[in-house]
């Protein structure tokens, strides 16, 4: 197994979509390998792919946002995940971050990318706190995790 | 296709959204460019402990964490009435360049500058940092990779860490520079001189050596004679992090000049039920409504705003650039949206050599990095984000917890212009209905031209706060619907 890196991706202070840092909190806690670097990310697309530079293999942890399905937990691979358009007005997707890199002749990039989503309503307020069906995941998400590591 | 109501007040879903609407004869009667609303900020800090603000405030948007953190940490110099060692101002500065570096840099090679680099009729899969690749070349890319990564390790060397700094106390910052870190900063912000100076040359050669981009530039429908706003130093030049806000007119001559405490005094907000922005103006012209000239009371700031509102920069090569400016686009002011991008790269030019100098000042590495502070009180503190002029007002408790806050981020100021920009434009390029994505793009890069911020806070996959550009007919038909994940 080579050296992998998890992502736990989010804004704390916006309920719902703080997911990935409490995921990130929780992983600390109970993952203790010197293969496996657990870290938290406020930004998305070039500064994930700064993180990810050097390591085999990278797990992002992220919220997503659903019509539905709240609090449920999905596997994504990179190549699925929407394709982005071009004028985002600050920040370069994660997709458009690695396609660039690729084109540079970039050779650090982790072979595998992957993404585990949870499904959150759309975060309308500011507040620390997870609402209670997206709270009720983490035990998923950290399992979820746990077995992507080992995959 | 879809009737719906005329009804700009249509709840938003994540998303911003610009709304056309179109007369009997096609043409445009109306925009209204809308962003969603995030709840409960303030209640959110009421009762926190005042030190904690800046990290607080810096998690925002992901976009400006720098841009709040600083304006918070000066806020908080204000409230505790404590004016920090001139070391620690500069090492405050110095983050902030690193910030300026990285953002600018970002904006103009990803963003913004695809509309003139591929060119804004080129088709949309090409308008990206690939599509500049491809017309630039690879080394092109390498430079804005290394120089955007520069920036942020100037900010992560200063700031503690990358994206969202922990070094802003009230009265100074926690943490120095050594002298290897200061000679490392130095090296780095030399290079991004040069890289700066390279990317007016590429300007210069694409957009400015080419008659239909300036004639585009110079166009009636991107053009808003809107009074100018942004922080001064004490010669009237440019400054990000400190300074007076400093206000001219359509005449480019100074309107308003006030200490960023007072700005209750000169700023007033209107209130539309359409919008859950609010568009600040000028108290002293007052509202009326979306319309430029001397008597609306609306202004414009981030870069090109800055210029205006200035008399020049404080370095030798972006004084220079910004003379050139203003002879190459006919006279100060300079009215025209799309020059932003002009702007921006020029002030890349000045942020550069400003790090360097900074890099090179003995005090830099001062031990004298924090004053303590006084009794909790009530503070103003004010910074130019990348954006704009970013305002945040803190009124803490005998405890030193907020009892208030308030902020005015850079794209509320601009909110007025974007409107107006974008309204403008769409009716310069949409006549008789027609409308495609060549057209639906004009009308666009007058809003990318500001780099607004929308509420950014979120960072949820696929990365971003979508935009969509609805047309309806008179009929309240919706003829177009054009919508991007941004």
């Amino acid at each position: 197994m080579g050296k992998t890196i998890i992502i736990g991706v989010g804004n704390p202070i916006l309920g719902d979509d703080g997911i990935g840092i409490h995921i990130a909190r929780e992983l600390q806690r109970v993952i203790d390998d010197p293969m496996v670097t657990i870290t938290e990310a406020y930004t998305g697309g070039m500064n994930l792919l700064d993180m990810m530079m050097g390591y085999d293999k990278a797990i992002i942890v992220d919220a997503m946002v659903s019509p539905n399905n709240i609090g449920e937990v999905k596997r994504l691979e990179l190549k699925e995940l929407p394709p982005t358009g071009s004028s985002n007005p600050h920040n370069l997707s994660l997709i458009e971050a690695i396609l660039l890199a690729r084109k540079l002749g970039e050779n650090r990039i982790p072979r595998s990318i992957i993404i585990i989503a949870v499904m959150i309503p759309e975060p309308i307020e500011f507040k620390e706190e997870l609402s209670e069906n997206v709270a009720a995941a983490i035990p998923r998400v950290v399992a979820a995790t746990i077995e992507e590591i080992r995959r | 296709m879809k009737t719906v109501t005329i009804d700009p007040i249509t709840r938003l879903e994540g998303h911003g959204k610009i709304t056309i609407f179109l007369d009997e004869q096609g043409n445009v009667a109306n925009a209204y460019f809308q962003v969603p609303e995030l709840r409960g900020f303030e209640r959110f800090v009421q009762g926190r402990r005042a030190e904690d603000m800046p990290q607080i405030t810096s998690r925002i948007c992901g976009v400006c964490p720098v841009a709040h953190h600083l304006a918070s940490t000066k806020a908080l110099d204000a409230a505790f009435n404590v004016n920090p060692p001139s070391a620690a101002k500069k090492l405050r500065e110095l983050l902030y360049m690193g910030y300026m570096i990285y953002d600018h840099t970002l904006h103009f090679y990803y963003l913004g500058g695809p509309d003139f680099i591929v060119g804004p009729d080129a088709p949309p899969e090409k308008r990206n940092i690939l599509g500049v690749i491809e017309k630039a070349g690879l080394d092109i890319g390498r430079e804005v990779i290394k120089h955007r990564s520069y920036g942020q390790k100037i900010t992560a060397i200063l700031g503690g860490k990358a994206t969202h700094p922990v070094c802003g106390l009230p009265g100074g910052v926690s943490k120095g520079l050594t002298k290897e870190e200061a000679k490392d900063i130095q090296e780095m912000s030399k290079s991004c001189i040069e890289f700066a100076k390279k990317t007016l040359e590429l300007f210069d050669e694409i957009v400015l050596k080419n008659k239909k981009y300036v004639d585009l530039i110079k166009s009636d429908p991107y053009q808003l004679e809107t009074y100018n706003m942004g922080l001064v130093d004490e010669k009237n030049r440019v400054n990000f992090y400190d300074g007076k806000i400093r206000v001219t007119n359509q005449r480019g001559e100074e309107y308003l000049v006030f200490e960023a405490e007072d700005y209750t005094k000169y700023i007033a907000e209107h209130v539309e039920r359409w919008s859950y922005i609010k568009f600040p103006y000028l108290k002293s012209i007052g509202w009326n409504g979306f319309k430029d000239g001397e008597n609306s009371g609306i202004y414009r700031v981030g870069p090109l705003g800055r210029l205006n509102a200035a008399e020049g920069m404080a370095t030798p090569l972006a004084d220079k650039e910004y003379n050139r400016f203003y002879e190459t686009l006919g006279g100060k002011p300079v009215n025209s949206t799309l020059a932003y991008h002009w702007a921006r790269i020029i002030e890349l030019l000045y942020a550069a050599e400003r790090a360097y100098e900074l890099s090179r000042d003995s005090e830099i590495t001062s031990k004298k990095i924090r004053n303590p502070v006084g009794e909790p009180g009530e503070g103003v503190g004010v910074v130019e984000a990348a954006r704009g002029t970013l305002i945040h007002h803190y009124k803490l408790t005998e405890k030193a917890l907020v009892e208030k806050a308030n902020l005015i981020v850079a794209t509320t100021n601009n909110a007025s212009a974007i409107n107006m920009s974008i309204r403008d434009a769409a009716k310069g390029v949409i006549k008789n209905g027609e409308v495609d994505d060549g057209i639906l793009n004009l009308v666009e890069m007058a809003f990318r031209a500001y780099d607004p911020c929308l509420a950014c806070a979120t960072h949820t996959m696929p990365g971003g706060m979508p935009l969509e550009v609805k047309i309806y007919d008179h009929n309240h038909k919706l003829l177009h619907t054009l919508r991007q994940n941004l």
